[in-house]
């Protein structure tokens, strides 16, 4: 049977007013959420509604449950992964510091200065751990709370009321989406409660264990020096023996007791912050998805040309993903643009930054430790050595500033991308495949 | 597509205008001149619409779904299947019951309530066209016999005695309109 254009006609005009008022928002629509907004608990009020009366039974619950597991677990696992980073920067440094250190004591105006020697190994080794335990904080945080996030969230879900209205898989799906929402903000919340006052705690440590252990190790040192026939390195090996323990012992401890309530006062933030939203940011995506995915078929390929057509799974599908290629764009755009030029000027800038700061003294340390050692002036070696001053300290302060100046741009522009993408979605009218649609324009 | 679908496909619109504006849809009129458009377009263009609706919590309450699959019991009785599909004020003259190639297909509409003053206070029960395909795990012999009953569709197959040598097969079954 042949349809009659002026039928289609019709419809399409009629689709096309349906439209407009979709998108202007009708006098219905304003400000209400239906017909059955004033119910108790149950699907009254419509998703939203339901959504946030689901969030508010659980969250608290989840909250519980991040508190009783995570924080304990991430502070052991985070103490430990720093431990064993403090551990090796000390075996492979140690030698070169102290032997610097000795080197920039005898150039002091009355001779060897303990002093002066205790002074500068702490600054430095001071410098070098707290750098070295901020990287095993920032690297290890997201392994040290992950397993335990994902339990506590997807228990606490599953054992709630959300299990008993959506179901157990349902619950499980919207743990798992918590535990995604959460974990990036709990990484970072935790490294920067972490990074607060941390340098402090390291030196001051670091400056005590040598103070206790130096004068006695040097003494060591000296006596094996000259029972093994006058080589240095014998003493440096004695003062690094002895000093080692003592201060990967003090500087673990300390950053052990502060990590308690540096991950405390991350998870703390974070889940003011983020729990909420996050939780009924999935209890809504799966409430969208339940609505989307109604009417599934149980047995055989169900669907069809009309179901395909029309089916809302398809509609909803395509909506996502033109949604999500918007976003995708915008942020690539915007994040891009803003961060070449951002991060040519930041580079610029702490490359500047620790130049001032460090190469004049590691060239001064380079040159000073080739003449105590009788090696002259080989490049190659006054090279290594200033390389080995500075390199550490270069790349540390280059990589903080990008996840610094990447992490605010990121924060200022996501929320702009999305706000963008989806009124531009909703001005072109491309809220499904990306396709104008005819006659709005 | 099936020719009364056009008409059910301008009802839905109707109702989520209603739903959007609390009044009538206006009778709209094409300008002079202005192409005529692709079916194919028109029916994008409802979809399109369906999905705004139904993506609006508030919205979606009010205007029921459109299009469905039609929920089904399957039994099995011997060397026979009875096939139970719920589809709710279904009139029979709006069901097709397809059986080819092992596999059966139940297909129709079920029509709004066309033409009425009414504003949908809440929709849940899907209308519009609806479509469902079943594969049969033996071979089909004679006569589907076809029924339709307090919102229940009946389709009964008879089973092949050759049944267990039969892996999809491509019998093809007699189908009873009415």
């Amino acid at each position: 049977m042949t349809l009659a254009t002026h039928e289609v006609q019709q419809l399409n005009l009629a689709i096309q007013a349906a439209m407009r008022a979709v998108r202007t928002g009708g006098p219905q629509l304003a400000g209400g959420l239906g017909p059955q907004s004033s119910g108790g608990f149950g699907k009254a009020g419509g998703d939203g509604a339901w959504a946030q009366q689901l969030s508010d039974l659980v969250h608290e619950r989840v909250r519980e449950a991040i508190r009783d597991r995570v924080s304990e677990t991430a502070r052991e696992r985070l103490a430990a992964s720093t431990r064993k980073r403090i551990h090796e920067a000390l075996r492979r440094r140690l030698s070169d510091d102290i032997r610097a250190a000795l080197i920039e004591g005898q150039g002091g105006p009355e001779g060897f200065d303990l002093d002066r020697v205790e002074a500068k190994l702490s600054e430095r080794l001071g410098d070098a751990l707290h750098d070295r335990v901020l990287e095993a904080i920032r690297d290890g945080a997201g392994d040290a709370i992950h397993e335990r996030l994902n339990t506590a969230c997807r228990e606490a879900v599953v054992n709630s009321v959300v299990a008993q209205h959506l179901g157990r898989d349902e619950a499980e799906q919207i743990g798992s989406k918590v535990r995604e929402s959460l974990e990036p903000e709990l990484r970072e919340r935790i490294a920067i409660a972490a990074r607060e006052g941390l340098k402090e705690e390291v030196r001051e440590r670091v400056h005590k264990a040598v103070r206790e252990r130096l004068s006695e190790a040097i003494r060591g040192g000296l006596s094996q020096m000259q029972t093994g026939g006058g080589d240095p390195e014998s003493l440096i090996a004695v003062v690094r023996e002895r000093l080692s323990e003592a201060v990967e012992e003090r500087v673990a401890e300390g950053v052990k007791e502060r990590l308690r309530e540096a991950v405390r006062n991350g998870v703390e933030e974070s889940l003011e912050n983020r729990l909420q939203a996050a939780v009924r940011s999935a209890i809504s995506e799966r409430l969208m998805a339940r609505q989307f995915g109604a009417g599934a078929p149980r047995f055989g390929p169900g669907g069809g040309p009309l179901a395909g057509q029309f089916g809302p799974a398809a509609m909803g599908g395509a909506m996502m993903d033109s949604l999500r290629e918007r976003i995708g764009e915008n942020l690539r755009e915007r994040v891009a643009e803003d961060m070449s030029e951002r991060l040519a000027s930041l580079i610029k800038e702490r490359l500047e930054s620790a130049q001032r700061e460090r190469l004049g003294a590691a060239v001064r340390g380079a040159l000073a430790e080739q003449i105590a050692l009788g090696g002259g002036f080989d490049p190659d070696q006054i090279a290594e050595a200033v390389r080995d001053r500075i390199a550490d300290h270069l790349c540390d302060t280059v990589v903080n500033g990008i996840r610094e100046r990447l992490t605010d741009s990121l924060r200022e522009h996501l929320t702009a991308s999305v706000r963008n993408a989806v009124s531009q979605s909703a001005m072109r009218g491309e809220t499904l495949g990306g396709t104008p649609i005819a006659g709005l324009h | 597509m099936h020719p009364e679908l056009i008409e059910i496909m301008r009802d839905q619109v109707c109702t989520i205008y209603r739903a959007v504006t609390g009044t009538d849809m206006p009778t709209v009129e094409a300008a002079d001149g202005e192409p005529e458009p692709a079916l194919e377009e028109v029916t994008r263009s409802f979809a399109e619409l369906e999905a705004m609706a139904r993506t609006n919590p508030a919205l979606s309450e009010r205007v029921p779904p459109f299009s469905f699959t039609p929920r089904l019991d399957v039994f099995l009785d011997g060397e026979d299947l009875l096939i139970e599909a719920a589809v709710p004020g279904v009139d029979r003259k709006d069901v097709t019951v397809e059986c080819a190639d092992g596999t059966v297909v139940i297909s129709g509409i079920r029509r709004g309530r066309h033409g009425s003053n009414e504003r949908t206070y809440s929709g849940e029960i899907p209308y519009g066209p609806f479509y469902r395909a079943l594969r049969v795990p033996f071979p089909m012999s004679g006569e589907a016999a076809v029924d339709l009953d307090r919102g229940l569709l009946r389709v009964h197959l008879k089973g092949s005695p050759t049944k267990q040598e039969h892996a999809g097969g491509n019998t093809s079954t007699k189908v009873t309109q009415s």
